[in-house]
């Protein structure tokens, strides 16, 4: 609901307060403690310099992420309905800074502040974005919001040192009360909890609690950085500056009091964004307090409040947070989007797909690397993006590969490898591939392959590998301790499989002394380093390798890995068909905005646009689409199989271990 | 007319008398004698049959055995001269439908009139529709296995034997719903209770009892079972199956079609006790791990029908609820009139304070539990050293979203503990938390919601800690194991007694108290479902086992010079080898091209693509059995295509039949 309302491009301090609103008596004592302290060291003496340094460092190392934290509330009430344009909304953030920046020159004292945090700002496109998420967050120091997600905290905590340092004691002092503390608080806690990223999401949207409870972001959101439409912020500018209590009720309502008797004289300082359900609370407060309100402000919270009214029905969609990713390009550019929260990977490769004119291939993936682990793995179409970029720590070096990967959908062109157990690739007439495919999906249980054999297995902490040999079971990983028979009720259970993901190790023979380079790994998602929960398994050759994983996907995804294929198949064979080949381009005009109205209109169009539904023919790749004749249409997929496979390698520089070893699985 | 003569008495047509017994095969029964010629109807003769008698009685059902030919005389306009019958024919006036005692899936025994004269599948798909079973053609009727006669002596406690014989079912239509059950199961307080023993599911088995039940110990013994089939494309009657006899009714084809809790509770809680038997009787082998699920399955499942929350559960989307509390709540806040502790109580989260005890294991210390100061809000956890440094920073702080959350607990012991393992970009970090007796179920429940990444705030809270509680409470009673007091079937309600539970293998290799915190544990996974869904999770664990749906039959094949098992399973033929139980080949129905039986050497030969050739002969059941399974797993593979039309009884006929049917 702030979203809804609006903008609340700096609240991030007043979330943090309302996080503790239980102790906040006792806490804010305490960080009035630790404010003297801090307000002192940095009269005393100039530790100006390294505080400086630190957002710089911070920035560089942004700009090279591959996938930034921020997400953006969009109301979408508010939008009425447009579309949002990532183009536009950079554009339109960029106009915010300059504005902010220009009402905050009027404040001499602040001005420092802000030229210096936009000066820093490289200039590249998403970096400049960046920058404009940090202008904000510099230029509404006064309110200091995190406004970077987890990410941003120490800039924000540099800058407000800085503008700590910048402005008078007194007006540093009322600042620091509402805002420094809390960072530097949750710093503190970061560290001791020893996690990064994670614990800082978690631990603002924890902070933001009042926001997650009274508002529609139940969920428990990362309501990391709500920037806010910006017209909702000229709305803002022109219905005079209400932040104050923006900040103040956030508090308890004896803090309150406190907060707005000093934000009162700031009010004139800066532009501030506040939130529908604060606007509520100012009324409660200006009947409260008449005395220290204009009418126009009154005025303006009720307008703001009757608007809200007409959003409640929308407040579903307005509820929806979005991501900016960065995803490489197997050429290795890059581009940057933004993801919806609940965004499947499908839909995001829709997009891609749309946007790159890459053709529609079933073999486009999104590919996740873990470079600290140097391990991949081929994100699944019915998973939520978000959700899995929100494992990556923030000073990850993971990357999110837009890539064509044979591997991904190899089951299901060729089940007989997969499904049958057998040692040695067969072919298979089509006819009886679909009569595998749904005997092994379409049932009333999904039949797990029966894979078992020889693996080598990674000991804790050392590069020595062990042979075991593992049997895959609905239920889990087994192996057959020394000395026992290969009979159900002696195996041991080596892994279960609901609270890991299957990788592919890269390169394990050099990190890891590895018997072979065809090696997987099981972790939890949220792993990011080295750690004893992660089990590495080696196998002889790259089809043990394929089958190891494939199965695995089998166990743990069951019918839902049918149903991505086929959804994809559906996706691929509309985009041949002639006439959904226009309307596609046309679709994909549209779809650069990642509204979730677009993506339905997506799976419907592409639902009403199969011409065949098939299976059995297996569409690679535009350049068959001359073919008319489907018998010439098969043997030119046939054709085009082989020769395809060459295309991931060459394509996918980023790859290192697997593209090539899923090219030998193409060809063979 | 038959039975002209002369005035000295002669017969003077062709006729001769034929002499019937009336009632069952008995060569003591009653006797009529009627005068017919060749030329008599079937029809005509059962009239005079009924004249005869001259008693007053319903004869609609009756008709006429040879029981030379073992054969019916159905066909009323034929004539004896057409069926053969001469002077010399044994013929019974008997009823088509008798009573048979059938030992259903769940073990139970119900008495009912089955058609002694209709092809079995017929005869099972009229079972099937009186007891609600939909899919018909996936089960069969077996012989019992004979008993042991002194055993039988012994102590058989005298079990309930329910009685359906009396309902007659109208033919051709659906039977109608009548409170929440098929109408004709309304019509009597014992009708009733018979349908409630067929759609819920049974109490857990005495765990004695289960131990002495006869198990497989080898995979020849799991051949003995499939030798007791009765053909499907034979009546009864000719299977020498007589009025009183005791029948098995199972599935027999490991193919389900279109399971539907809503509409098949009888299927499924049929399907879910074949189910638990075939893993309490090892009939089917699984690891431990995948034995604990089950367990935890059935105690669910029992405990949900003990209650009798037999209904679904009013699930409503979580998210949606707090969408609900988040809009009112923006409601009362848009209103502007609603006091501040109103509004307060809304957006506060509840939280959890106290003093607990820690316990962080790390490598080469050896600290124990250590006092602190915890609180637990939204899904975070942080600890603190004393209860005075809480408005400072934690020890630390642990956000349990997508955690795994273990209970160890020993009521008579008095421990409880909450494991918790917090995956972080470092790997797992593993927390232990020591409550007291009063504080556990709601840390407990806190700790599992929250990592489903949901808070104290949803409604499942009070629930969960409810559910909690009354596990303790369960644990209290349950603790004593059953090696003092065997728990009958009426007394697990209360408590937990994991050896009804699970295969005696487990028995024998844990104690009760090891097995119970480990079922418990699996528990908490499947604690939200409701009856139909948990008995549908238990099916598809079932299902997903690796030796699902195998029927084994000892074979030998053509060159070979030893018993081998053929294991036959919906999709494919298997050839294991006998000794070591290892899979030697296994073969595909899609790529089969036809298979033949040689009835005279009891010989199957299948012919796969590529010139493929297999022969075997059946050692352990007849090559009909074999041959009716192939036939029989082909025509269900049918079904999809021929989805919601007629059950084409002449197709399965066609496939499974044998000689006789051509």
């Amino acid at each position: 609901m702030e979203q809804l309302s609006d903008e609340e491009i700096d609240h991030g301090a007043e979330e943090d307060s309302d996080k503790e609103d239980q102790d906040l008596d006792k806490m804010f004592g305490a960080w009035l403690g630790e404010l003297d302290k801090l307000t002192q060291s940095l009269d005393s003496d100039k530790p100006m310099e390294p505080v400086k340094r630190s957002p710089l460092r911070q920035e560089t190392n942004m700009a090279n992420f591959s996938y930034r934290f921020s997400i953006y509330n969009l109301n979408e009430a508010l939008n009425q309905g447009e579309t949002v344009d990532l183009d536009a909304l950079m554009a339109d953030l960029c106009s915010i800074e300059q504005e902010l920046s220009s009402i905050g020159s009027g404040n001499s004292k602040r001005q420092i502040t802000e030229t210096k945090a936009t000066q820093k700002l490289p200039v590249s496109r998403h970096t400049l974005k960046h920058g404009t998420l940090k202008g904000l967050s510099s230029s509404s120091n006064r309110i200091a919001k995190p406004s970077h997600a987890s990410y941003s905290l120490d800039d924000v905590t540099a800058q407000l040192e800085q503008a700590s340092l910048s402005m008078d004691e007194a007006a540093q002092q009322s600042v620091l009360e509402d805002t420094k503390p809390l960072v530097t608080n949750q710093h503190r806690r970061t560290a001791s909890a020893g996690t990064v990223s994670d614990a800082e999401v978690h631990s603002i949207s924890n902070s933001s609690h009042s926001s997650i409870t009274s508002a529609a972001s139940s969920m428990d959101s990362l309501d990391i950085d709500k920037v806010t439409r910006p017209q909702e912020l000229d709305l803002t500018h022109q219905g005079q500056p209400i932040t104050e209590h923006a900040i103040s009720l956030r508090c308890s309502s004896k803090q309150a009091k406190r907060h707005i008797d000093f934000t009162e004289e700031q009010a004139e300082l800066t532009p501030h964004s506040y939130l529908d359900r604060e606007t509520s609370l100012l009324l409660r407060n200006i009947a409260g307090k008449p005395s220290h309100l204009l009418t126009k402000e009154e005025q303006a919270a009720k307008l703001k409040a009757e608007k809200i009214r007409v959003a409640l029905e929308k407040i579903k969609e307005a509820q929806v947070k979005k991501l900016v990713i960065r995803v490489h390009m197997s050429d290795d550019s890059s581009k940057t989007m933004m993801v919806d929260e609940r965004q499947t990977v499908r839909q995001v490769l829709d997009n891609l797909m749309d946007k790159s004119h890459c053709g529609y291939s079933l073999d486009w993936s999104l590919v996740e690397t873990v470079s600290e682990l140097q391990m991949e793995r081929i994100f699944e179409d019915h998973e939520n993006l978000v959700e899995n970029l929100l494992n990556w720590t923030r000073d990850s070096q993971n990357k999110l590969i837009f890539m064509e990967r044979i591997e991904k959908y190899a089951l299901f062109k060729n089940p007989q490898n997969y499904l049958l157990g057998k040692k040695e690739t067969a072919e298979m007439a089509d006819r009886n591939k679909e009569v595998l495919l749904e005997e092994c999906f379409c049932g009333s249980s999904v039949t797990v392959p029966e894979i078992e054999g020889v693996l080598w297995l990674k000991d804790d902490g050392k590069k020595s590998w062990k042979k075991r040999y593992f049997l895959l079971r609905a239920s889990g990983i087994y192996y057959v301790p020394k000395g026992k028979a290969k009979v159900s009720r002696d195996l041991v259970c080596f892994l279960q499989l609901d609270h890991v993901n299957v990788y592919y190790g890269q390169d394990y023979r050099n990190k890891y002394k590895a018997p072979t380079d065809y090696c997987l790994v099981l972790k939890h998602p949220q792993i990011q380093k080295k750690s004893q929960y992660i089990k590495y398994l080696c196998c002889d050759d790259v089809r043990t390798l394929h089958q190891w994983v494939n199965g695995i996907r089998i166990a743990k995804y069951g019918k839902q890995l049918y149903m991505n294929y086929q959804e994809a198949l559906k996706r691929t064979e509309s985009a041949y068909d002639w006439t959904s080949l226009s309307s596609s381009s046309i679709k994909s005009g549209s779809s650069s905005s990642s509204i979730p109205e677009s993506q339905s209109n997506h799976s419907n169009q592409s639902d009403s646009g199969v011409s065949d539904t098939q299976p059995a023919g297996h569409v690679r790749s535009q350049s068959i689409v001359s073919s008319v004749f489907s018998e010439a249409w098969k043997r030119g997929t046939q054709l085009e199989e082989s020769s395809k496979s060459q295309v991931p390698n060459e394509k996918a520089s980023t790859a290192k271990a697997c593209a090539p070893e899923a090219a030998k699985t193409g060809s063979s | 007319m038959a039975g002209m003569k002369t005035a000295s008495g002669d017969y003077i047509d062709s006729s001769w008398e034929l002499r019937v017994f009336v009632g069952e095969e008995d060569p003591e029964a009653e006797s009529v004698t009627l005068r017919v010629t060749g030329e008599s109807h079937i029809g005509g003769v059962l009239l005079k049959i009924v004249e005869q008698i001259n008693r007053k009685q319903d004869w609609s059902d009756h008709a006429i055995w040879w029981e030379q030919k073992r054969q019916w005389l159905l066909q009323t306009h034929w004539t004896l001269d057409k069926y053969g019958i001469l002077a010399d024919a044994r013929l019974f006036f008997g009823p088509q439908h008798r009573p048979v005692i059938l030992r259903l899936p769940n073990r139970r025994a119900l008495r009912l009139r089955a058609s002694f004269s209709q092809p079995l599948f017929q005869a099972v798909a009229a079972i099937c529709r009186l007891l609600s079973i939909r899919h018909p053609e996936e089960l069969s009727l077996l012989r019992a296995p004979e008993k042991k006669e002194k055993k039988k002596k012994e102590k058989e406690p005298e079990e309930e034997l329910y009685d359906l014989s009396k309902v007659v079912l109208a033919g051709g239509v659906a039977p109608a719903l009548f409170r929440g059950m098929p109408a004709h199961f309304s019509d009597s307080a014992q009708t009733e209770a018979c349908y409630h023993m067929l759609s819920r599911p049974q109490p857990p088995p005495d765990p004695l009892l289960l131990q002495r039940l006869p198990r497989p110990s080898s995979l020849s013994d799991k051949t003995q079972l499939h030798s007791r089939w009765l053909d499907s494309s034979r009546c009864l009657m000719q299977q020498g199956i007589k009025a009183g006899d005791a029948l098995w009714l199972r599935f027999k084809y490991y193919s389900f079609f279109d399971l539907d809790p809503k509409t098949d509770p009888v299927r499924l809680t049929q399907l879910y006790e074949q189910a638990r038997w075939d893993l309490l009787l090892e009939e089917i082998d699984c690891t431990e791990e995948e034995m604990m699920v089950f367990a935890a399955l059935q105690y669910h499942i029992n405990k949900l029908s003990q209650s009798g929350e037999v209904g679904e559960p009013a699930g409503t989307d979580p998210g949606l609820d707090d969408l609900d509390v988040a809009l009112s709540n923006l409601e009362v806040k848009l209103e502007g009139s609603a006091p501040t502790d109103v509004l307060d109580s809304l957006t506060t989260i509840p939280e959890l304070k106290d003093h607990l005890r820690i316990f962080r294991p790390r490598k080469l210390t050896l600290k124990g539990y250590r006092q602190h100061w915890v609180v637990f809000k939204e899904t975070t956890l942080s600890y603190y050293k004393s209860q005075d440094e809480a408005p400072g920073d934690p020890i630390q702080q642990l956000n349990l979203k997508g955690c795994e959350v273990v209970p160890d607990v020993n009521v008579s012991g008095q421990k409880f503990c909450i494991k918790l393992l917090v995956p972080s970009p470092e790997g797992m970090s593993e927390i232990y938390l020591r409550c007291q007796d009063q504080q556990y179920a709601r840390w407990m429940a806190g700790c599992r919601l929250a990592s489903k990444g949901r808070t104290m705030a949803d409604s499942s809270y009070t629930s969960e800690v409810q559910a909690i509680l009354a596990f303790l409470s369960l644990q209290r009673t349950g603790s004593g194991g059953p090696g003092n007091h065997p728990h009958g079937p009426d007394a697990s309600a209360e408590g937990l007694n994991p050896y009804g539970l699970v295969a005696p293998r487990f028995q024998r290799k844990f104690k009760a108290k090891q097995l119970t915190p480990r079922i418990l544990e699996a528990h908490q996974n499947v604690a939200q479902l409701s009856l139909a869904e948990a008995q549908l999770r238990f099916i598809q664990a079932w299902q997903s086992l690796p030796d699902f749906g195998i029927s084994y039959v000892m074979v030998r094949f053509k060159g070979s010079r030893k018993d081998e098992i053929l294991g036959i399973a919906n999709n494919r033929l298997i050839r294991i080898d006998l000794a070591v139980g290892d899979v030697v080949k296994t073969w595909r129905f899609s790529n089969m091209r036809q298979w033949n039986v040689n009835w005279d050497i009891r010989q199957v030969a299948i012919e796969f693509d590529e010139h493929i050739n297999v022969a075997f002969s059946c050692v352990s059941a007849s090559c009909r059995i074999v041959h009716e399974y192939i036939g029989g797993y082909i025509f269900l593979s049918t079904r999809e295509r021929a989805r919601g039309e007629e059950l084409d009884e002449d197709l399965f006929l066609q496939l499974t039949g044998g000689h006789e049917a051509f």
